[in-house]
């Protein structure tokens, strides 16, 4: 049986060769067309290289000038075995909020560390960002071995640094490969200049390479996201956000602490009693108990908070700074609020993981921080590790997404 | 859940998250493959009462079947539907023989520029893929179009845990992409579960089937034997051949799709 589709993003320092990966993988898996590989060689004998692999993907004439990735791009491609849905984000140091957006997508990464080079600031960086983003299992590349006469010793050394790294952050892995995706090597057919190499190449990796577990989870989570009128019934849409919501369940709506039980699931021409963690759907009630946007009902045991404080390890993407006590919007789920940092309790170097030791009553562009927040409103929230979409937030100044975080 | 369940709450969350955000807002329809799965979503998302407008940009130049089809759904569905035409350019002879780009940029951009304001449009759901065009792999869910329809696509705001960029200048709009995470072999699997009526140009005949649709003009058939949804998925496993090769927009020039976009073109 076919695997589920496995979604992966692509980080790692810039130069370390994200996007000549994914090319390679694609036109080693043959998922790219015909007039596709035409357009490539024409557009590669125009700069005088072997295959571009890296310009399937920086698809925009500037970029194919300046050699970098700029935005987020998504690939598809499949084995007889799998389907893959990937995500190449850039590593250009300007553009990390890109690779978020593409990294909050994926459910799996793999961080590539450029043999000679080692590991970079970006590197830790970008591993940071995983960590934050609750991706946690990666897969890490050791590239470019042909620039390094395919060493043992060189790739070891790289191993063991990378190592370090991902128990400083509390990730995993247990999948390290050495490749050379120019050449070929270790990618979709097995190098004989590696013969040292005993583990699986990078295809079988992520032909096996685990699902992310569906948790079993003993409390039941739905977030109302509008109320539609249609016909003679108000209809709470929105999505169960944990656990399981069934017709008659009695559910409570933390904002107004008000109960009453589940009367039925709507869906558009079908019927439903039961709707699982994911699903978008409409409930109405047995008693009439006023409903809104941004409430949050639960059943049975709640992991759930209304609170106006709480702390959060966030990263700041906005140009301009944010100053502690300076008014922002804070948006949780689809619970948007006024509210402000109080206090920055410790700041983090994402370049090279230390302690900061600069002004600490405002965030600059990329820094890191254990913030105290305030909010006007309270807001239903969860720590982030025990539910994820209740346990993050964006904070919006100047009409931006400017920041991320998650909730501790 | 299934892939596909996924791909359909992702995107019905997104539909409603859009109307919930902008109010004013309608749906491009150019009774393609795509477009008519989004409205399928539409239709789900708001229990088969859609509460604003459908858009359909008529350059003229369309197939015959495509005109029947929208004319049989938009009364079945109960849609209301807005036909437009950029009238003062068709008067002045604008035709795909009179230049390609000018045709595109007249009939479908500058078209989709005076809907958008005689409407008062603020946000309009379109059904693109990323999986489609290189530069569409670019877009956001919620991407934002200054007041010339122009996209900058650098200063785009990060797009994390289903939060969308929401506020815009007043002359600004944006652009909802509920469907940008599909690929075109999901599309025709879900076509294919739920049994949503399609123009029959996908279908070949004789040999030969579209891909993909648009203008009768600057649309050529592929060789195909997929007379059967079940066969074109068949087909698509195996082909080699990109989704849009039969669409002249994309052949003229290698930039001509990314001028067109950042002219203002969906």
């Amino acid at each position: 049986m076919l695997k589920r589709q496995l979604s992966i993003v692509f980080v790692g320092h810039v130069d370390h060769g994200k996007s000549t990966l994914v090319g390679r993988l694609l036109y080693d898996t043959k998922s790219i067309s015909e007039d596709r590989i035409e357009e490539l060689r024409k557009a590669s004998s125009v700069t005088d290289n072997e295959l571009e692999f890296a310009f399937l993907l920086d698809h925009l004439r500037e970029e194919r000038e300046q050699g970098i990735t700029i935005d987020t791009t998504q690939t598809f491609f499949h084995t007889k075995n799998r389907e893959f849905r990937i995500i190449d984000a850039p590593g250009h140091v300007e553009f990390v909020k890109n690779m978020i957006t593409g990294a909050s997508q994926a459910d799996s990464a793999v961080l590539i560390v450029d043999a000679n080079e080692g590991v970079q600031q970006q590197t830790k960086r970008h591993a940071y960002i995983l960590s934050l983003l609750g991706i946690k299992n990666l897969i890490i590349v050791i590239n470019k071995m042909d620039k390094v006469d395919y060493s043992q010793a060189v790739y070891d050394k790289v191993v063991c640094d990378m190592r370090a790294l991902i128990d400083q952050l509390d990730l995993c892995s247990q999948y390290y490969v050495p490749v050379s995706a120019l050449k070929g090597d270790n990618i979709c057919t097995r190098s004989e200049k590696m013969d040292w190499y005993k583990g699986n190449i990078l295809i079988e990796i992520l032909e096996q390479f685990g699902e992310s577990e569906e948790k079993e989870e003993n409390f039941n989570v739905f977030s109302v996201q509008d109320v539609y009128r249609i016909g003679d019934k108000r209809i709470s849409v929105g999505r169960v956000e944990a656990g399981k919501i069934c017709v008659g369940d009695e559910i409570t709506v933390i904002q107004s602490n008000q109960t009453t039980n589940v009367a039925s699931i709507e869906v558009f021409e079908k019927e439903k009693t039961e709707a699982v963690c994911g699903e978008c759907i409409g409930l109405t009630f047995e008693d009439s108990i006023f409903v809104d946007r941004g409430n949050v009902l639960y059943s049975d045991k709640s992991i759930l908070k209304l609170t106006n404080k709480f702390n959060a390890s966030i990263i700041w993407l906005g140009e301009k700074s944010l100053a502690v006590n300076e008014t922002c919007t804070i948006k949780c789920d689809v619970q948007e609020v006024r509210g402000k940092i109080v206090n920055i309790i410790s700041k983090i170097n994402t370049g090279s993981l230390g302690a900061e030791e600069k002004e600490s009553d405002k965030l600059n562009y990329l820094d890191a921080a254990e913030v105290e927040i305030e909010t006007k409103e309270k807001l239903a929230i969860a720590e982030f590790n025990q539910l994820q979409s209740l346990g993050r937030f964006v904070i919006v100044t100047d009409s931006n997404i400017n920041a991320g975080g998650i909730i501790i | 859940m299934d892939y596909l369940d996924r791909l359909e709450n992702e995107s019905i969350y997104i539909i409603r998250e859009a109307y919930k955000q902008f109010g004013d807002v309608a749906m491009l329809w150019s009774i393609g493959k795509d477009s008519t799965t989004l409205l399928w979503l539409i239709r789900k998302a708001f229990y088969g009462k859609i509460p604003f407008p459908i858009v359909h940009l008529d350059t003229g130049f369309k197939f015959k079947e495509i005109y029947e089809f929208r004319d049989n759904y938009a009364k079945k569905w109960g849609l209301n539907l807005i036909t437009y035409q950029n009238e003062e350019a068709l008067k002045r002879g604008v035709c795909p023989h009179s230049g390609k780009l000018e045709c595109c940029t007249e009939l479908k951009t500058n078209a989709l520029k005076q809907v958008v304001e005689k409407n008062n449009i603020k946000a309009l759901y379109l059904g693109i893929r990323r999986d489609e065009h290189g530069i569409r792999a670019k877009e956001r869910f919620f991407s934002v179009r200054d007041s010339d329809f122009e996209w900058n696509y650098k200063t785009q705001s990060p797009e994390m845990w289903d939060q969308y960029k929401t506020k815009a200048k007043k002359e600004e709009h944006f652009r909802i992409h509920p469907i940008l995470s599909w690929t075109e072999m999901d599309i025709w699997k879900y076509i294919e579960r739920e049994e949503i009526p399609m123009v029959d140009l996908y279908l070949a005949k004789n040999g030969k089937r579209y891909r993909s649709i648009g203008c009768e003009t600057c649309c050529n058939p592929v060789e195909s034997d997929a007379d059967t949804v079940a066969k074109i998925i068949e087909e698509l496993a195996t082909s080699t051949v990109s989704e849009r090769s039969g669409r002249a927009q994309d052949k003229e020039s290698d930039y001509m799709m990314q001028k067109l976009r950042s002219l203002g073109y969906m």
